[in-house]
């Protein structure tokens, strides 16, 4: 019985709060927040007709794939098993928040960030089948670009989470109690401080680099860069591929910029109670804020390029961080 | 509970997630395949077999092996130690972990 109340309380919090309807609801209102700012950069006004200010528009573009009675695909392209792989990203994804301490009904472990890195890689695995599981050349070209870039942002995104994990929980490594229950050494111990500070700095420029990448955001977004190859790994998707494939994008997102901004900050820690998940959602707009003026100043970058990038600064910068976390 | 159980705890649950949402979608989605235009020859003309399909698949790894080799096999070692020290890193704190938890 125990542990059945146990997996219906996970069930709760991957399903609704702070899963799936949670990161659909976050993500979506992000995507609009984000074409929003960058129309604002690029003088143009950005979604206006649906709801207020155009802030139902990504739901109404999302709504109107995922509904589609018929999907159109060529034929050697395997649309259902494309379709279960971007939902297996999407469950992976909302699976995971289950670690992040948001509701009483999170779980953790000692090492659980792990765990969050082994589930969140599920997303990425999923975008380079996608591309790759298509017959035409375009789709395949943007997935190849995509596993490329995996080689050198995925050490990245890990060795930093790790080392901002073990900056705040250096006894559990927990993600969870990282979150949670960071430890803060503040003024009593200077040193340690400083060091900690370090750590949770170059992490998170670490993170922020690579969760660019990640997402395929400027100027890592040549995978999905339309004008080059033709829409990029989802040029062949229609219907609801497609508006899982968005929604995939967009939760994937959201996940890690809700996660990295209550690294960086680790105060106040993130707890199941109103005040506390608004510091969090506070953290969290200013950190996509971040993100997106640096994505929308910047232009594309080739291939070559941005693997270049990627193996110059935030690799260094994450092992750096992991070495220095054992001083903390 | 320690990070093994609950990483398989968790793949589980994504695979009843998964199929909690894949399921209904796919049931009420009707596929529709349009044939490959070949110049208005028959697509029987073109018979597509085992061989040809591995096509892709040689492509892709082609691809990733040239991006290695401009990118990291160039020659100089610095290159080659940049992209593997990360992975040797990595490797060395799951064996840590390891390690640690096996008692060892």
């Amino acid at each position: 019985m125990e542990a059945l109340a146990v997996v219906g309380r996970m069930l709760f919090a991957a399903l609704v709060f702070p899963g799936l309807a949670f990161l659909v609801l976050l993500g979506l209102l992000s995507q609009w927040y984000r074409r929003k700012l960058s129309a604002r950069l690029q003088n143009r006004m950005g979604p206006t007709y649906v709801g207020p200010f155009g802030i139902l528009q990504p739901f109404a573009d999302v709504y109107k794939l995922l509904f589609v009675k018929e999907m159109v695909t060529g034929v050697y392209t395997p649309a259902r098993a494309i379709t279960y792989l971007l939902t297996l990203g999407i469950a992976a994804v909302v699976t995971s928040t289950v670690l992040l301490p948001l509701t009483p009904f999170s779980v953790g472990a000692e090492y659980d960030v792990l765990v969050f890195i082994y589930l969140t890689l599920y997303a990425s695995i999923a975008f380079a089948l996608v591309g790759l599981g298509s017959v035409s050349p375009y789709p395949g070209l943007g997935g190849i670009r995509y596993a490329t870039l995996m080689l050198a942002f995925e050490p990245a995104i890990a060795l930093s989470l790790i080392a901002a994990v073990r900056a705040l929980a250096p006894h559990t490594l927990s993600l969870r109690d990282a979150l949670g229950r960071p430890e803060i050494l503040g003024l009593n111990d200077p040193y340690r401080t400083l060091v900690q500070v370090f750590v949770l700095v170059t992490a998170g420029i670490s993170l922020m680099i690579a969760v660019l990448a990640k997402s395929m955001l400027k100027p890592f977004d040549i995978p999905e860069a339309e004008t080059e190859v033709a829409g990029g790994y989802l040029a062949e998707l229609s219907g609801p591929a497609l508006g899982l494939g968005i929604l995939l994008h967009e939760a994937e997102l959201a996940l890690y910029v809700l996660v990295l901004s209550n690294l960086l900050i680790p105060v106040p820690p993130v707890a199941p109670e109103p005040l506390s998940i608004l510091a969090s959602l506070v953290k969290y707009v200013a950190v996509l804020t971040i993100l997106t003026v640096v994505a929308y100043s910047m232009g594309r970058v080739r291939l070559d390029q941005a693997l270049g990038v990627l193996l110059r600064i935030p690799l260094p910068l994450s092992i750096l961080s992991l070495a220095l976390s054992f001083l903390v | 509970m320690d990070a093994l159980n609950l990483a398989g705890l968790l793949t589980v649950l994504s695979l009843l997630v998964s199929f909690a949402i894949w399921l209904p979608l796919a049931s009420r989605t009707r596929v529709r395949r349009t044939d490959v235009y070949l110049s208005g020859e028959p697509q029987a003309h073109f018979p597509i077999g085992v061989a040809e399909a591995s096509w892709a698949v040689r492509r892709v790894l082609e691809r990733l092996y040239s991006s290695l080799v401009n990118h990291v096999q160039t020659g100089s070692f610095n290159d080659w130690f940049t992209l593997s020290l990360p992975y040797l890193l990595l490797l060395l704190v799951l064996l840590a972990v390891a390690a640690y938890r096996g008692g060892v």
